[in-house]
């Protein structure tokens, strides 16, 4: 048999199509599907939630004893604390929790409403209160989140996502991790609207246990000393913007024919927090 | 490569003879007796000789015109030969039944192909009660055929009408997606 | 977000790189393939001429190894979620195959055939569950027969 030499003109082993135009669609593909899931758990959770007994979510708060554990709840500023709540539980603010509280020693002034009725105050906060009913402001807060179960929702609805993507694309892929983080910044969007509910919860509160809401935007207006708009606008924090919430809390209260009057001082056990057993 | 005929009686006469004296002459020359030759005329076309070589062929359409009837000599085709535009694929050393004329050497096609998660998820299940992974089996047969297909389409632009020696292989080159290849000699037979 | 962007970034330093060099490659392929055209590699058996002519007979190897961009990677990895055909690697694997056999005719230079040429492909690197970090290894092997006066 005789060869003839010949070269094939076109390559058939390689699709000739643009790899860009390929990375677009499917990108786009994904977005799509990861929205669709976003949406369809929205609903979901918010129609689970409120099904979700107490005697479940106290199971669920043994999940966080590893941190409320460390707290300290004994001391006496912890149990002054813990009494001013139970006041308020009684009168005020009837919410279907036995609230403890928990204080870590922290920098950041925060206060974190777990599972449970457990409510974690970091010590940098305590430091910055001037007046009990600056404190009372804060308590009452986060007891509007456990009114509205705000602390379901928005735990609920990451951990079914890096749940759902971690079955996608495997525990450590680059995309998958890339769609848990970019989840972690739209969930605070969330949070921001939970968060002036529980401010409107926390006044009312405030107006029943002493008669009058000065106090309530004390703390903010630190804060909003020391806070400067992240370079990204407010979506990225998990607090709206401060003054926009003091203007809130003020006409809130204002609408609400809430007065102000005089502050009641903390104990002295507070400030000297180094000093005190 | 010798051509073969096929011989075959319409039921026509020459016209030479009667009927009765064709049918008698046809029955000594096919050695057949009255009534298998009275068949012969009632279902036509009848193919009397399947394949037979050039020289019978003449034989037997010359007997025939003296025994006053019409044979038809047919050449048959050659089947093994592939049709315009198709290739043949055999995996042995030469298309059985042909020469082969010229080579062109070696083509070959491949694909790679990505499973869904659909079928993950159906192929974790079935790994709790076994059987057969349709869904994989029917993925690797579309595989299969599209590496097959682009091979051709290589052996067409050398202008080879056959590839030899076909093999194939099969790897995994990426997380969850496999490739087959295919790979042969283009050749042309005749 | 710097997530995000380290990301982008490396998906498009994958792209840019990954061009270039697939098509210098692909220039140097063709360019090659052309020059060595006259040396036929089958793989059949048979002794296209007579034996008697034959004046020495070598098994003649090439073989490669080619590595993935962060691009085809990513693309594969998406691939992989809506299933198809993974069209970033397959310019890779005809790449290595086309170099496995022109390494393999550049080593029997001299030969007028090589027969029974078989190709063999495998995955080198990382094969951890879900790492792509693998390089695509292509080696061709076949018999070179040298023709010509003893």
């Amino acid at each position: 048999m005789k060869y003839t030499p010949i070269l094939p003109e076109n390559n058939d082993n390689i699709s000739h199509e643009s790899p860009v135009k390929e990375l677009f669609i499917l990108s786009a593909g994904i977005i799509g599907i990861v929205i669709g899931i976003y949406v369809a758990l929205g609903f979901a959770v918010n129609w689970i939630v409120p099904h979700i007994s107490l005697e479940t979510e106290k199971k669920m708060a043994a999940l966080f004893s590893g941190v409320t554990g460390k707290g300290e709840d004994t001391s006496p500023r912890a149990k002054h604390i813990q009494a001013l709540c139970d006041r308020f539980q009684k009168s005020c603010a009837k919410i279907p929790y036995e609230v403890n509280i928990h204080i870590i020693e922290n920098e950041i002034a925060n206060a974190i409403a777990l599972p449970g009725g457990n409510i974690l105050l970091c010590s940098g906060l305590l430091e910055k209160m001037g007046s009990e009913n600056e404190l009372a402001y804060v308590l009452l807060h986060e007891f509007g989140h456990f009114s509205n179960r705000d602390h379901l929702k928005g735990f609920g609805r990451s951990l079914v996502f890096v749940a759902i993507s971690a079955a996608l694309f495997g525990p450590d892929s680059t995309v998958g991790n890339l769609i848990a983080g970019s989840i972690g910044i739209s969930e605070t969007g969330f949070s921001r609207v939970q968060e002036t509910d529980a401010d409107e919860f926390g006044i009312e509160g405030l107006q029943c246990a002493y008669g009058h809401v000065n106090g309530a935007t004390d703390f903010f207006e630190k804060m909003s000393k020391a806070e400067d708009p992240h370079i990204f606008g407010n979506y990225f924090s998990t607090h709206p913007e401060t003054l926009k919430r003091i203007e809130h809390i003020k006409a809130y209260a204002r609408e609400n024919g809430f007065d102000l009057k005089e502050k009641k001082p903390l104990p002295d056990q507070f400030k000297k927090i180094s000093e005190s057993d | 490569m010798d051509t073969k005929f096929k011989l075959i009686f319409d039921g026509n006469l020459t016209g030479s003879e009667p009927l009765e004296t064709v049918k008698k002459n046809l029955s000594g020359l096919l050695k057949k007796d009255a009534a298998a030759i009275n068949q012969l005329f009632a279902e036509t076309p009848v193919v009397i000789k399947a394949s037979v070589d050039p020289t019978t062929a003449s034989k037997y359409e010359s007997a025939f015109k003296k025994a006053g009837a019409i044979c038809r000599v047919v050449e048959i085709k050659k089947n093994l030969l592939p049709q315009e535009g198709k290739i043949i694929l055999t995996n042995v050393e030469s298309v059985p039944g042909t020469t082969i004329v010229e080579h062109f050497g070696l083509v070959s096609g491949s694909t790679i192909r990505a499973k869904h998660v659909g079928r993950d998820i159906m192929a974790s299940l079935k790994n709790l009660v076994g059987g057969e992974l349709k869904g994989y089996t029917q993925l690797l047969q579309e595989s299969r055929d599209e590496a097959i297909d682009r091979m051709k389409r290589q052996a067409r632009q050398l202008g080879a009408n056959a590839i030899i020696n076909v093999r194939f292989s099969t790897s995994s080159v990426a997380q969850g997606a496999a490739e087959l290849y295919s790979y042969g000699t283009a050749v042309r037979v005749e | 977000m710097e997530q995000l962007i380290i990301l982008i970034a490396l998906i498009t330093l994958g792209y840019v790189a990954g061009s270039i060099t697939e098509k210098r490659h692909y220039r140097s392929l063709e360019a090659r393939e052309k020059a060595l055209v006259n040396l036929p590699a089958v793989n059949f058996k048979q002794l296209p001429v007579d034996p008697a002519i034959v004046r020495k007979s070598e098994m003649v190897v090439g073989n490669t190894v080619i590595a993935v961009d962060y691009f085809k990677r990513i693309l594969a990895g998406l691939r992989n979620v809506f299933g198809g055909k993974v069209k970033s690697y397959e310019s890779l694997l005809d790449r290595a195959r086309r170099e496995a056999i022109l390494r393999m005719k550049e080593n029997a230079k001299g030969a007028a055939i090589i027969i029974n040429v078989r190709l063999e492909t495998s995955t080198i690197g990382k094969s951890s569950k879900n790492q792509n970090a693998t390089s695509i290894e292509a080696m061709a092997y076949g018999t070179a027969l040298i023709i010509g006066e003893q």
